[in-house]
């Protein structure tokens, strides 16, 4: 190759750099983290690469990782939902009284589906539709869910229930949790990608006005993306619940901030948009699940784990979410 | 005549809100048994309960309507109470005017600080907070031992949360909200910056300067806030990721409310009435459905009253169009 | 340039890690999985069982359970902190015990400041447990039985002669052992009641508090002004006295409205406000020396030593430490480790003491005399 040729090919890979370098940054903290584990972890005598320890990272990832896949496309439409703990919370407490009731999981999956696309059409046309704050719906999903889920529990007699009768070793299993992530996420990804919702979804999120005035039907495009992500939920729920066999009258809380975490750190854009990418949320999750897995094996003391994670998280989005001209990013 | 139609008509507004929740939580209690609902004392129990919610609201709403979502409201107040408190305590000085002091000198010194890495880290507000949410918090868990702060049972600044005390701070909070909106021009760039803020920035509002500045006040009615809540109950430090911004969003509620209520009184009253209406139905329905459930029910209705606010203010352009002029002007809200 | 610093930067990074020191050899770690995270408590389990583990050649580490007792959560903060050299495992949250157990058949686990009536309890989520040989028992937090619990307490009513009172629990769902306590409370105070001159009211139901301090409006409602004593079987001096300070101030309540309750805090201005004529007379606890039972137990059984005479699971009270007098609150400030200060040498059991009820120290350490050892500690034993 001629040196002209190596040059522009030089100039074009940093050119591409350039214009991905938001990619290139989240990637780079996740490729960050594994080297260092790997070395960390290796000189204390274990390896984050183990049986082991593999499975843990891969039962902290997963949860979050299929709720976050789904997420994307709310966030890409610039929207946020604060009520994905309790729905998951939900559930999984369906899941388990359904199951224990019937017998099988099948009925609880399709109560939970029926369940999660009447919230998520309320959740996507509630805005829209009734001329109120997007994030409002959410909100009260959040405490109406939150209320009915204690007086279940109240009504049941106990904090935590579990099913049996169900052979729930599919769920426990790493491999079959990594196949479920990766199906998801080209099914996701197939809609996301290469079809009208995923594109109107992130057309919404750049300019609602001009999507509108170039005829798509907002509510419409609006209301999928959070069908999308009630299967997505579903999903999630069976994993939480089926690595366990449990749920309890706090499962499901505080994942709605794991979930914007996660996409955070993978650098998706939370005003959404065209720039939206379904890989900020396994980036993401796999990055703050090293963490949490990989501190405290290179023996980190736990307080210590938590301002590690929050200087980690600055950093991260001081390289991938700076925004260096024009007005204060919102 | 025109002009005291125009007058009844605001005070109508404001208070139709309060005035419902307590006729109807009146009702339901008087109906249970509870005939100290309404009684002075009853206020007395229950204004350190709407004296913070006014003052969390707005310091949360400040932001809000500047067109910023700000998670890191309730680790700044946490923060501010467990070193405020701690020094306060081993000061032996007994003196609520230090604590106070501390409360608000800290609480604005990390607000700034979020202002500070929002205005120079150029990241998005929500990332912003987040992640200054997320420092706050762990630093909760490292200081004094982790143990929190417990002024329960410290006197000289158990008062402040207690009535007639109690006053002061909510005085104090609804003040600097009042000034900041109607009396700085930097409240004034807020709304253009808000609106639109390409065009604010263009006609030469400094962004950078007006969101330093909006941070100072909301730090100082934080503060106030603190200074209430700190010793309404043991704080605990966090150990958990962002376990504080479970705080925004239950205090936000007020905000959604008042911001309506506001087209008839201004914001500083909305959210205050919002407060008041949001607290008296939580009293009313914990003594109404007991136990467990009191809490349970409070909240899923708590969370359908904010819906139905909404949703009845968003439909105000109908709703004006089918009464007459019932209602005040009402813009259609941007999701 | 660039790649200098790259190596640079490479090379600080591998010598920070370096630089951490190796385990020295050891017998293996023993984790607690722990309902607390701050407090003097906390402080004193953690270095109480790092000293004990030391002397006995284990690694001592905490794991910070999920604080809603949710199973998948607590399971989650063990898997992450297990490492190779795990070998047992202090369990203080009952929420996933199975689920630890199937993820970890070789790790031993023991409960201690737990009623753990997830596992005991016939229909508990994880009863399963009571036949896996690596669950050695349990030692709870005070008084296992409700019963005991709620007697205890009214002794403690008639002694001190109070005429209205009213009591306070946390749901059911969630603490069954409190509405066991306060049925055996109220049969209690009616027993009394059938010879008594002058007998104790009971005003209305126990309260309910769903992890939320007392309601504005308690001591509004009907009766609640004249209250004498409020027995919380709950953390009273978190969920109660907040509201009962509250209720003085604003003149709701009797100026000697009193508090029994259980937890305890070293918290100064909150010790200022216990004893005969305080807020707060009486405060049962958990003797916290009893938390030799539960090394003692793991340690037999990743040494093979166990007890001869280990007659299987079972589940017992712990020492009870009941700090109800001025005298005694006293002893706790000025005689006890959990002072204002951690101070372990004032433990009523120091290694020397103990150290021949291990059976790796002492194969002929019986089981029958450590339990009864760990369930002699008392207050009084700080007062000599």
């Amino acid at each position: 190759m001629t040196a002209i040729a190596q040059d522009r090919e030089k100039q074009n890979l940093v050119q591409w750099i350039k214009k991905h370098s938001s990619t290139v940054a989240s990637l780079g903290g996740l490729v960050f983290c594994i080297i260092f584990f790997t070395i960390g972890t290796g000189m204390k005598g274990e390896s984050i690469w183990s049986g082991d320890k593999l499975s843990t990272l891969i039962g902290d990832v997963i949860v979050t990782a299929l709720m976050a896949v789904g997420a994307v496309f709310i966030y890409s439409l610039g929207n946020m939902d604060v009520s994905i703990g309790r729905q998951v919370g939900l559930y999984s407490t369906m899941l388990v009284l359904i199951g224990n009731a019937t017998g099988s999981l099948l009925p609880g999956i399709l109560a939970c589906i029926v369940v999660a696309v009447i919230i998520g059409i309320i959740n996507g046309a509630a805005g829209e539709l009734l001329h109120m704050y997007s994030v409002i719906s959410s909100v009260v999903f959040m405490m109406v869910i939150s209320g009915i889920t204690t007086i279940i529990y109240s009504n049941v007699g106990s904090k935590n229930i579990i099913l049996s009768g169900v052979d729930l070793s599919f769920f426990r299993s790493p491999v079959n949790m990594v196949i479920v992530l990766v199906i998801e996420y080209l099914v996701i990804g197939y809609f996301f990608y290469f079809t009208k919702y995923g594109k109107y979804a992130r057309s919404i999120g750049a300019n609602q006005t001009a999507a509108a005035q170039s005829g798509v039907n907002i509510i419409k495009y609006r209301v999928i993306p959070y069908i999308f992500l009630a299967f997505c939920l579903v999903t999630a729920s069976l994993f939480q619940m089926g690595y366990t066999g449990a749920a309890s009258d706090a499962t499901g809380t505080g994942f709605e901030m794991n979930v914007m975490v996660s996409l955070i750190l993978g650098g998706m854009p939370l005003k959404g948009g065209m720039k939206s990418r379904l890989s900020c949320a396994v980036i993401g999750a796999l990055t703050f699940s090293l963490l949490a897995v990989g501190l405290p094996i290179i023996g980190v003391p736990t307080r210590m784990t938590f301002m590690i994670k929050a200087i980690i998280f600055l950093v991260v989005v001081l390289i991938t979410c700076r925004q260096k001209s024009g007005p204060l990013p919102r | 005549m025109k002009k005291t139609l125009e007058i009844l008509k605001r005070v109508a507004g404001t208070l139709m809100l309060p005035v419902i929740m307590f006729v109807i939580m009146k009702i339901m209690c008087d109906a249970n048994g509870y005939t100290f609902f309404g009684t002075m004392k009853m206020w007395q129990a229950l204004i350190p309960s709407i004296a913070v919610s006014v003052a969390c609201a707005m310091g949360i709403g400040l932001q809000f309507k500047n067109g910023r979502f700000d998670f890191s409201g309730g680790s700044i107040m946490l923060l501010s109470a467990i070193i405020a408190g701690n020094v306060a305590k081993n000061s032996g000085t007994g003196s609520p005017l230090l604590f106070g002091a501390l409360c608000i000198g800290l609480c604005v010194a990390f607000s700034v600080l979020v202002a500070l890495v929002y205005v120079y880290g150029r990241l998005p507000i929500m990332i912003a907070t987040i992640g200054m949410a997320l420092l706050y918090e762990s630093i909760t868990s490292q200081i004094f031992g982790g143990g929190g702060i417990n002024l329960v049972s410290v006197k000289f600044i158990k008062q402040l949360s207690a009535y007639p005390l109690v006053l002061i701070p909510l005085a104090g909070a609804v003040g600097v909200y009042a000034v900041y909106n109607y009396l700085t021009t930097t409240g004034k760039q807020g709304v253009l910056l808000a609106k639109n803020q390409q065009s604010a920035v263009n006609i030469g509002v400094n962004e950078n300067r007006n969101v330093i500045i909006s941070y100072i006040y909301s730090g100082l009615i934080f503060g106030f806030a603190t200074i209430i809540w700190s010793s309404l109950g043991k704080r605990d430090a966090i150990f958990s990721s962002l376990a504080t911004v479970g705080e925004l969003f239950s205090n936000i509620l007020p905000v959604f409310v008042g911001l309506y209520i506001g087209v008839f009184c201004g914001d500083t009253i909305g959210i205050i009435m919002g407060s008041i209406s949001i607290c008296l139905m939580k009293y009313g329905l914990q003594l109404v459905f007991k136990a467990e459930l009191g809490a349970a029910i409070s909240t899923a209705m708590m969370g359908l009253f904010v819906f139905l606010v909404n949703f009845v203010a968003g439909q105000g352009q109908n709703i004006k169009k089918l009464t007459g002029r019932l209602f005040g002007k009402q813009e259609p809200l941007k999701a | 340039m660039k790649k200098l610093i790259a190596l640079l930067l490479t090379l600080a990074l591998l010598m920070g890690l370096a630089v951490v020191p190796a385990s020295a050899e050891s017998k293996g770690k023993i984790l607690w999985l722990s309902n607390l995270n701050s407090g003097i408590q906390y402080e004193f389990y953690v270095a109480y069982w790092k000293m004990i583990a030391e002397n006995l050649g284990y690694t001592f580490d905490v794991v910070y359970g999920d604080m809603s007792n949710d199973p998948a959560g607590n399971l989650k903060q063990v898997k992450n902190a297990y490492t190779s050299d795990v070998k047992g495992i202090i369990i203080s949250m009952d929420g996933g015990v199975v689920n630890i157990m199937d993820e970890y058949p070789d790790m031993w686990v023991v409960g201690f400041f737990s009623d753990m009536d997830s596992v005991f309890e016939e229909n508990g989520p994880s009863h399963d447990v009571m036949t896996r040989e690596k669950f050695l028992g349990n030692m709870g937090d005070n008084y296992i039985s409700g019963q005991a619990l709620g007697e205890a307490y009214a002794q403690e009513v008639i002694a001190r002669g109070y005429k209205k009172v009213a009591t306070c629990i946390f749901p059911v769902f969630a603490y069954p052992k409190h509405t066991v306590a306060d049925a055996a409370f109220r049969a209690a105070i009616a027993a009394h009641n059938e010879t008594a001159a002058d007998p104790i009211e009971i005003v209305g139901d126990a309260e309910v508090l769903a992890f939320q301090p007392l309601s504005d409006s308690y001591f509004l409602e009907q009766g609640r002004d004249e209250l004498e004593c409020i027995v919380g079987f709950c953390a009273g001096t978190t969920f109660i006295y907040p509201k009962m300070v509250e209720a003085k101030a604003m003149g709701f309540c009797r100026d000697d409205l009193q508090l029994i309750t259980g937890g305890f805090d070293n918290d100064p201005d909150l010790l200022a406000d216990c004893g005969d004529d305080k807020n707060i007379v009486s405060l049962t606890i958990q003797g916290i020396e009893s938390a030799i039972w539960p090394i003692a137990m793991l340690d037999a059984a990743i040494s093979g030593t166990m007890y001869k005479d280990y007659p299987g699971q079972e589940r017992m009270d712990s020492s009870v430490f009941t700090i109800n007098s001025t005298e005694k609150f006293q002893a706790m400030i000025d005689n006890s480790p959990m002072g204002p200060t951690l101070d372990l040498s004032k433990a009523q059991a120091q290694w020397d003491d103990m150290k021949d009820y291990f059976t790796s120290v002492n194969p002929d350490a019986s089981y029958a005399e450590l339990t009864k050892y760990c369930q002699s500690f008392t207050v009084e034993g700080y007062m000599k």
